[in-house]
């Protein structure tokens, strides 16, 4: 009974956690600009991070190292070197996006400026990082992101023409008006959003951290293989909702508040607050999972000390940098640089840098030597292999789509 | 291979900056005019369609007063800046002068409703905004055909 | 295997950028560069000691980012010369999973930096000795 909760709650937790502000601003927005015709891309960002996460999961469990712990050894020091200043980077990127949706979703609430929100917002992300354990904040936040499932409900309460949905995700096409190169920008962008390379960092650092072992990787494979695609449903019902509301009426969704916008029109004053409280949890989770991503992947480069499960003075360094990292995205988002801008650009890059870090776990996870006999079975590599193409198909299409389309606009 | 590795940081670096800062070009002939005409005319219509839906939402009692003023001030920024951008174009011809007007007359009346309705929204006066925002359908259907005219 | 616990050359591919722990169990650096001494006679090279901290990895490194990152180590830790900690093969337990030492990470040269975080900003904040609850 008591393992069944257990694992059920892993589950929920994957699920809530797996939305953050990258998801739902490239949901929405695509959902009102090409309908559902770019499902697919959802879906297959969906299995490229259950392929992934497991396969990273596994290697945390058996080997007993990170993901940047990998890196370092497949890659040496300095290709190693070049793999974490674009991580590192990326990381950084995203960090700044989801304190600054930690603002503006509370900016909904309020009406009060979220410039204002932003420096409270990057204070208690630190403050719970330095004094609330790792499981209470893994579970607290991704418990209460399920509000978001309030998106869901919405859509079967617009009584959409099912049938008519389903189409346009079944028969992908680029609506009128939109040319070819941005539809496939955007499908980058769903791509990037789904796979973002720090849930990766945070999942295998935790394993590593909760010390995993060969018996937890049944809890593993549940927690992904149903978590995320679960999570990866919420993120269908944003590009729904957006679907039927703002695609036939010719809207663009350019901020946050328009996201809610669809559950408010279906549900009402109890749907808003639902969503909104799901945007602060998920965006507030996703900012300590990045936060925390800083950490890890400069730690396990280097070598140092890093973890929650120790005291701060025994993780100086870890701690530093996320002390810093936070600050730098606290200071670079009280500039008024637009943060949905930011976040386009963190998820489409985050696409564009997959490979970096997927093909050395990729490696690793076939390698015997570590491994021993939890290396990759036929089926799972010949999922992962195709993966790998498409990740650096990707990665070398993401910059000149970016120059083509004009970052999609 | 470390400075094929440099050269491809550089350039993407580079890409990202030319277009993050997506410096405008002026519209030298009609048609690059009437193009950037059609875009703001979708911007801008994109903006009254949320204040609409919005203002409907906040009448009907579904959506509570600080969400509805800050959609509503987003809808009112998010035009100005559309317009204000369009205003700077130098018109090439006559011809797009006449453009010019039509859409700055369009654009300026939604841009005046939809501070309407932030101000009503700010005052706590959601009844009133579904009835406020009656007259945007019709700038709305405006500005649908002047896209569809020029698109 | 030679008899004094030495282990041969082409076991230092397998140790290079692997994981330092020390005897508490704290992660305590890279193995970020070898030191390797060749024998007279026609005994086989002998790992003597390991290279740990940002000076030896920016030898590994090489170039201008190497010479950055020895900028930074030397400002971190407020000294000017070249800077790496030199673990010797004597105080290496095991290297079945990590590199793992029988002394505490305190006793290294690479570790300052880690001390100087500790000391000068850590320890400072409320709640540093304490583990997360």
């Amino acid at each position: 009974m008591k393992k069944i909760f257990g694992v059920t709650l892993g589950i929920l937790t994957a699920m809530g956690g797996f939305v953050d502000i990258g998801d739902i601003v490239a949901n929405s927005a695509t959902g009102a600009r090409f309908g559902m015709s770019l499902a697919w891309a959802v879906i297959l960002g969906v299995v490229g991070i259950v392929v992934f996460a497991e396969m990273a999961g596994r290697v945390a469990s058996v080997s007993k190292r990170a993901v940047f712990d990998v890196v370092r050894e497949r890659l040496g020091a300095r290709v190693g070197m070049v793999n974490l200043a674009a991580s590192f980077f990326i990381t950084m990127l995203t960090l700044i996006a989801e304190v600054a949706g930690v603002a503006l979703s509370v900016q909904l609430l309020t009406d009060v400026n979220y410039l204002l929100w932003i420096p409270l917002a990057g204070m208690l992300v630190w403050l719970v990082i330095w004094r609330v354990k790792f499981t209470s904040m893994e579970t607290v936040f991704g418990l209460m992101g399920l509000a978001l499932i309030a998106v869901t409900v919405a859509v079967v309460q617009l009584h959409p023409s099912w049938s008519g949905l389903f189409h346009q995700a079944s028969h992908p096409s680029v609506p009128s008006g939109e040319g070819t190169p941005t539809y496939f920008y955007y499908a980058i962008a769903l791509f990037g959003a789904a796979m973002t390379p720090y849930e990766v960092f945070f999942f295998s650092s935790g394993a590593v951290e909760e010390k995993w072992t060969r018996a937890d990787l049944g809890l593993n494979r549940a927690n992904v293989f149903l978590g995320f695609p679960l999570g990866g449903l919420l993120s269908l019902s944003l590009m729904a909702g957006s679907a039927i509301v703002f695609f036939p009426r010719s809207v663009g969704v350019d901020t946050l508040s328009q996201a809610a916008l669809p559950t408010t029109l279906a549900i009402g004053k109890v749907g808003l607050a639902a969503v909104i409280l799901g945007f602060v949890a998920c965006t507030f989770g996703a900012a300590l999972e990045t936060a925390l991503s800083c950490g890890y992947t400069l730690s396990q480069y280097f070598g140092w000390q890093w973890g929650k499960l120790v005291a701060p003075r025994e993780a100086a360094r870890f701690h530093l940098t996320v002390l810093c990292s936070i600050v730098m995205a606290v200071l670079v988002g009280v500039t008024a640089i637009d943060p949905i801008k930011v976040t386009e650009y963190s998820i489409v890059l985050s696409a564009a840098a997959l490979p970096l870090t997927y093909f050395p776990i990729f490696v690793v996870a076939n390698d015997r030597t570590y491994m021993g006999d939890d290396v990759n079975g036929g089926f799972q590599n010949m999922l992962a292999s195709a993966f790998l193409i498409l990740l650096v198909v990707v990665a070398l299409a993401t910059i000149p789509l970016m120059i083509a389309t004009k970052a999609g606009s | 291979m470390r400075r094929l590795v440099l050269f491809i940081l550089v350039v993407a670096l580079a890409a990202t900056l030319v277009v993050a800062l997506r410096p405008s070009t002026p519209a030298r002939t009609f048609d690059a005019y009437e193009l950037k005409a059609k875009d703001t005319a979708e911007s801008v219509l994109s903006s009254v369609q949320t204040a609409r839906l919005v203002s409907h939402a906040a009448t009907g009692g579904r959506a509570f007063g600080p969400y509805v003023s800050v959609m509503l001030s987003e809808s009112e920024t998010a035009i100005g800046e559309a317009s204000s951008t369009f205003a700077g174009l130098q018109p090439p011809d006559d011809r797009a002068g006449g453009l010019r007007d039509e859409l700055t007359r369009l654009v300026g009346r939604g841009e005046e409703l939809v501070s309407q309705l932030r101000i009503s929204a700010r005052r706590g006066e959601l009844s009133v905004l579904q009835r406020q925002a009656k007259p945007l359908a019709r700038v709305a259907a405006e500005l649908e055909r002047f896209t569809e005219a020029h698109g | 295997m030679s008899p004094s616990g030495t282990r041969r050359l082409w076991a230092a591919l397998d140790l290079l950028d692997h994981q330092i722990v020390d005897c508490d169990g704290r992660l305590a650096g890279k193995v970020d560069d070898l030191e390797i001494e060749i024998p007279e006679g026609d005994g086989l090279p002998v790992v003597t000691e390991i290279l740990s901290g940002l000076g030896a990895l920016a030898g590994q490194i090489g170039g201008e980012a190497g010479t950055w990152l020895t900028s930074i180590e030397a400002r971190i830790a407020q000294r000017h010369d070249q800077t790496m900690g030199r673990i010797p093969w004597s105080v290496v337990v095991s290297v079945v999973e990590h590199v793992e030492m029988s002394i505490a990470r305190d006793e290294l040269d690479s570790n300052r930096a880690e001390a100087w975080a500790r000391d000068v900003v850590i320890d400072k904040i409320p709640g540093a000795r304490h583990e997360a609850e």
